[in-house]
């Protein structure tokens, strides 16, 4: 093979290996990027008259530095009993930079008659990378 | 022209496929990610009455995402007025002190299930008095997609 075709054989090699690695970021075929939802263990909090004034959530990425991440929640008066008589206030905290970790200080509100004294929370994060939540 | 250039040519086109579809979502050479902002022209999108005391309407939003089907980051604004369709003159503030007429929260339906649909849950609470209010709502969602929008009563 003569020197110009084994050239263009190398840009051509390198563009394929910036398109996989930018392409395994995002659904190819389609403008739109790969998002991860990571699930919790469900965590129990102590709640006077139905609220959790201050639940303190921590998500580690796996990766990515400075990932854009959003707190969701599924709430429970008991381990087996879903409500969806809640609101969530997840009140964002502000972050080292270049770090992994994204904390929340979050407020939930029971908002029926007879709270419990206690709310059993399912945290999820939606992130454009995956990992750890601690609550 | 041989067969070898050939391959070469064919390899190329479709790195330049790649490409202008990465590019169609990502500026290119600029750290930015396209995002979207969806909203109607409307003085307001959806209206709820409310009379009895304590009174409780749940919402379903569901946001049918125009291209993701495996999920979307989005992020719902919404405001609302009482007995006032011109909702964005004078929305009802999230830290009024007391109780408005109609109090109103919402929260993101997890887990996402659907990667088709990203859905809101919104919980208007009428306060302690008989009289009647009409709410009128406005949302504003942005995120990573646009899409189509609808409210259904639960």
């Amino acid at each position: 093979m003569d020197r110009k075709t084994n050239n263009i054989l190398s840009v051509m090699k390198r563009n394929i290996d910036e398109i996989k690695a930018m392409k395994s970021a995002q659904n190819s075929g389609s403008d739109n990027y790969v998002i991860y939802q990571t699930e919790s263990s469900q965590i129990a909090y102590s709640a006077s008259a139905g609220i959790v004034e201050r639940a303190q959530v921590s998500f580690t990425a796996n990766s990515m530095y400075n990932t854009f991440a959003e707190l969701n929640a599924r709430v429970f008066t008991t381990t087996a009993n879903e409500t969806t008589v809640f609101s969530i206030e997840p009140q964002k905290k502000m972050s080292l930079p270049n770090s992994l970790v994204t904390q929340w200080d979050v407020r939930i509100a029971y908002e029926a008659g007879s709270p419990p004294s206690t709310l059993y929370v399912i945290w999820y994060v939606l992130s454009l990378d995956t990992g750890v939540i601690n609550g | 022209m041989d067969r070898k250039t050939n391959n070469i040519l064919k390899d190329m086109k479709r790195n330049r496929q790649d490409i202008d579809t990465i590019q169609s979502s990502q500026f290119i050479g600029a750290d930015s990610i396209i995002a979207y902002k969806t909203n109607s022209d409307e003085q307001f999108d959806h209206s709820i009455t409310m009379s009895s005391s304590g009174q409780v309407i749940n919402l379903l939003l569901t946001f049918t995402h125009q291209t993701a089907t495996a999920g979307a980051l989005l992020d719902l604004k919404l405001f609302y007025r009482i007995n006032n369709p011109d909702v964005m003159a004078q929305p009802v503030p999230m830290w009024l002190p007391s109780m408005p007429a109609i109090y109103v929260r919402w929260y993101k339906v997890m887990p996402i299930g659907n990667g088709q649909v990203t859905q809101w849950r919104i919980r208007c609470v009428k306060n302690a008095n008989s009289t009647t209010f009409t709410g009128y709502f406005k949302f504003f969602i942005d995120g990573t997609d646009t899409g189509q929008w609808s409210i259904s009563v639960i």
